[in-house]
């Protein structure tokens, strides 16, 4: 039952996506108009199908319908009901239908969203395209990734697998790859519009246009998918850190590089009509790049070369990789000459050359990622040879590239297009500088090492003081100019431009997190003890005691929590039991940490052995500095890209009596945009 | 000289200073790494045998619980850090090292991303300066007026 109506909504959502598709692309070409509005009908069917299809896995789920393989593997009796919801994305196929349901919302959303520009074959082209993609996925379902496969045996299991021991042990799972699945999914519509303007011809600056909140939204998830991720491996697998630079994890930052890349670069084609080819190149490889982080993370291919080929979906999903990347090279090639823009920058102390040097530095963060993620496969599959590449390498790449992507982000934001003048500089430099120069003294007074972490703390101050002195002028003059208060005036301005406001608010979130990365990797005190019961350990001011294990046991899982006594300066903080977990279903035991988060340092306790025959545990006990600041400045990223999504607000221009004060408002919401002042003596002319 | 510029002159003076003596006390002071700071480096290089993806450091397997501590033991011990590390090669082979060999083909690793910076970083420049030599339009009184024209119409249409 529920895998027939699973099956049927997968074949449906698979013959709307393949009409709709042909359907859309045959009207766009001819520019027949009933044929597009025909078209855009199949984008309910998808959407229906792809519905009933998580819908019946969600029902398979909970009544534990063990005759379907996927329920089987990855669910049993005793699976707490949240981690058998969550078990739709626990493995591969249901991952990918997870994929599917969101890209036909998706799909959907846009569709309904250019409702009145149906006729458009901009419009149909793009909903084609995203039709096709539609299409290679629920044929994945249908094919090597079928999620509604029987069991093997004829009589149906009592009790399921159970999902994996890490999969059912943090709510965070409920969270974390839905939203990175939002992030990578909807890279789609922006990818769909970008190869419509290369086939309509109209590969002006309307695409972006159209796309511009899309690719917010999908890089809004994105970001908090990968904050989220940091945090569960932070709270779940129990090493201490947050980013191992595993493969899994260098897949879903690959696209987020290009991403953010391209959110920087679209204000140059808006502004300038540069940078054409670039930006479509950025958009088509984010997309790509979801590809083949999927590639990298679901065929199997990182355990080894030479499993992939053990399924078929890494094939698949290879062949698709390269289709997109060769039919998107084929297409600018055809349309080379027509992209060419006549475009020129006018100072190298501009915004829009400041935004090239971070389209430099974002492409070699990325190009290190994808190297250092890529090449132990490619050593392995070209030359035999195994290589490892692992933290070290990262981190000794991506320090320098983040040192100056925070100097960027501190001097770009103040830079007026086109060009500016000595005295610009001066006025809106020098006391963020010296508020940078401060900091870093005082960290170094205060016994910081390191120069990467001296410099980002440094960098890091001077970036807030100039986003304080943005926001701060603005206020100031819009304050005299309207005679508003503190609170009216900045809503208005903000109002007024979200996306810089939400922009600079975003900066501040980076700040936070680059500030937190560089305290966490450099001052990071890290402990291994084998403690008896009464004994104790001191690190950085923390005492801790071991006062004795506790043994519980649950359907789902057994564990044993070590009861820890912490004390910091004579005062008792309370008892936190990092435990190890048995499931009945793995053969590793799992460890759960257990961690004390203040606004200074985290406490994390794990532990890596029960007692011992001489009743020792053994336990690792770590202090990391800062670390809350991450998801911190993850919700500030986040409260930012919504800030960007709000309308602008437009506000009659000052007149009249209040003239006088009005020049100064709009000198000062110039100085915030970035404007050059009409009074400025470098402004030169009007644009080509 | 006005007063005010002067006084701009002597701030930055004072930044350029501050960060001179901040950049010297951090580069004499980071000579000297601790104990412990080798032993959570050295356990970063080295990955773990018996994992996917993992390093020693990011492990919680035994062996690599066993390989931490005689990474400690080597670092209490005094050896240097081919010495502590060369046992494991020995015994697990190349790719237990995490950092890829800078000789070799490896050699592309590092290279790649620095030359893409370097000659990207080269093109930018080399295009600035064409850009900055190339003579600049010069908008007439003309094209002043039809920006200015634009601009009203504009105006009453989205207000």
């Amino acid at each position: 039952m529920r895998q027939a109506i699973g099956s049927f909504s997968l074949t449906l959502a698979a013959t709307g996506a393949i009409s709709g598709a042909v359907v859309l692309a045959v009207g766009a070409a001819r520019h027949d108009v009933r044929w597009m509005r025909l078209g855009r009908r199949f984008v309910p069917v998808v959407l229906i199908g792809a519905i009933g299809a998580v819908a019946a896995m969600q029902w398979a789920l909970n009544s534990h319908d063990y005759s379907l393989e996927y329920v089987y593997s990855n669910v049993a009796n005793a699976t707490p009901r949240l981690f058998t919801i969550t078990a739709l994305w626990g493995a591969l196929e249901g991952s990918i239908l997870l994929w599917g349901l969101i890209l036909a919302i998706y799909i959907a959303a846009t569709a309904h969203r250019f409702r009145a520009r149906a006729d458009d074959p901009v419009v149909a082209w793009a909903t084609a395209v995203q039709l096709f993609v539609a299409l290679f996925f629920f044929a994945l379902m249908l094919g090597p990734a079928d999620p509604f496969t029987s069991h093997a045996s004829p009589i149906t299991p009592f009790d399921g697998q159970g999902p994996n021991a890490l999969l059912q042990n943090h709510p965070l799972m409920a969270f974390h790859p839905p939203m990175l699945y939002a992030g990578y999914v909807g890279f789609t519509i922006p990818f769909s519009f970008a190869i419509s303007a290369l086939i309509t011809g109209r590969f002006g600056e309307g695409w972006l246009a159209d796309t511009r909140r899309a690719s917010l939204v999908a890089w809004g998830f994105l970001t908090v998918g990968i904050v989220l991720g940091a945090w569960w491996s932070y709270e779940v697998l129990g090493w201490g850190g947050y980013w191992a630079w595993d493969p899994v994890e260098n897949a879903s930052l690959l696209p987020w590089l290009t991403a953010t890349a391209f959110m920087h670069s679209v204000m140059v084609q808006e502004r300038r009509g540069m940078l054409r080819v670039w930006n479509l190149s950025l958009v088509i490889a984010t997309f790509a790049l979801t590809i083949l982080g999927t590639f990298l993370t679901r065929s199997g291919v990182i355990e080894s070369v030479h499993a992939f080929s053990e399924s078929d979906i890494g094939v698949w999903l290879l062949v698709f990789l390269g289709v997109i990347v060769l039919g998107s090279l084929v297409l600018i090639g055809l349309r080379g000459d027509a992209l060419r823009t006549p475009g020129r920058i006018d100072s190298p102390l501009s915004r829009e050359a400041a935004f090239l040097a971070n389209n430099l530095l974002f492409a070699a963060f990325a190009l290190v990622v994808l190297i250092g993620t890529v090449y132990p496969l490619l050593a392995e599959a070209l030359r035999d040879e195994r290589v490892s590449i692992g933290e070290p390498y990262f981190r000794a790449m991506t320090a320098p590239i983040g040192i100056g992507l925070l100097f960027l982000m501190a001097v770009a934001p103040v830079l007026p297009w086109r060009a500016t003048s000595n005295a610009v500089l001066r006025d809106r430099l020098l006391v963020p500088a010296a508020v940078g120069v401060a900091v870093m003294a005082v960290t170094v007074a205060f016994g910081a090492r390191g120069n990467a972490q001296v410099a980002a703390f440094g960098l890091g101050a001077f970036c807030l003081a100039g986003i304080g002195r943005n926001f701060g002028v603005g206020v100031q003059a819009r304050r005299r100019a309207r005679h508003e208060g503190v609170v009216r005036a900045a809503g208005r301005m903000v109002r007024g431009n979200p996306r810089l406001y939400g922009g600079l608010v975003v900066h501040v979130g980076v700040v936070l997190i680059g500030v937190a990365i560089a305290a966490s990797s450099g001052y990071t005190a890290k402990r291994e003890v084998q403690l008896a019961t009464g004994e104790s350990v001191t690190i950085s001011g923390y005492t801790v005691s071991y006062l004795g294990s506790v043994e519980t046991v649950t359907d789902q899982k057994s564990t044993v929590s070590a009861r820890m006594r912490v004390e910091r300066g004579g005062d008792d903080l309370g008892v936190y039991e990092p435990s190890i977990s048995t499931f009945p279903s793995a053969t590793t035991a799992i460890g759960t940490p257990s961690v004390r988060t203040s606004w200074r340092n985290d406490l994390y306790l794990s532990m890596s052995s029960t007692e011992d025959a001489d009743g020792r545990i053994g336990i690792t006990i770590a202090v990391n500095p800062l670390i809350v600041w991450l998801w911190i400045g993850g919700a500030v990223m986040a409260l930012g890209t919504v800030v960007c999504l709000v309308p602008r607000r437009r506000e009659p221009s000052l007149s009249g009596a209040g003239a006088g004060a009005g020049v100064g408002a709009v000198a000062a919401a110039a100085d915030m945009a970035g404007e050059t002042r009409p009074e400025d003596p470098t402004v030169v002319g009007a644009s080509t | 000289m006005s007063a005010g510029s002067r006084s701009r002159v002597v701030a930055w003076a004072l930044i350029g200073i501050a960060l001179v003596v901040v950049a010297v006390t951090v580069v004499v002071r980071s000579g000297n790494e601790t104990d412990e700071q080798r032993v959570a480096r050295l356990s970063r290089s080295l990955a773990c045998p018996v994992c996917t993806g993992e390093s020693v450091a990011a492990s919680n397997a035994s062996e690599a619980q066993v390989m931490r501590r005689q990474i400690r033991e080597g670092v209490a011990a005094g050896r240097s850090d081919a010495e502590i590390t060369d046992p494991f090669v020995v015994a697990y082979g190349d790719d237990i090292l995490l950092e890829p060999d800078a000789g070799g083909l490896g050699a592309i690793v590092w290279a790649l991303p620095v030359l893409l910076v370097a000659g990207g970083g080269a093109a930018l420049a080399i295009a600035l300066r064409r850009w900055s030599r190339a003579p600049r339009l010069v908008a007439t009184a003309a094209d002043e007026e039809l920006v200015a024209r634009l601009r009203a119409t504009h105006d009453r249409e989205t207000s």
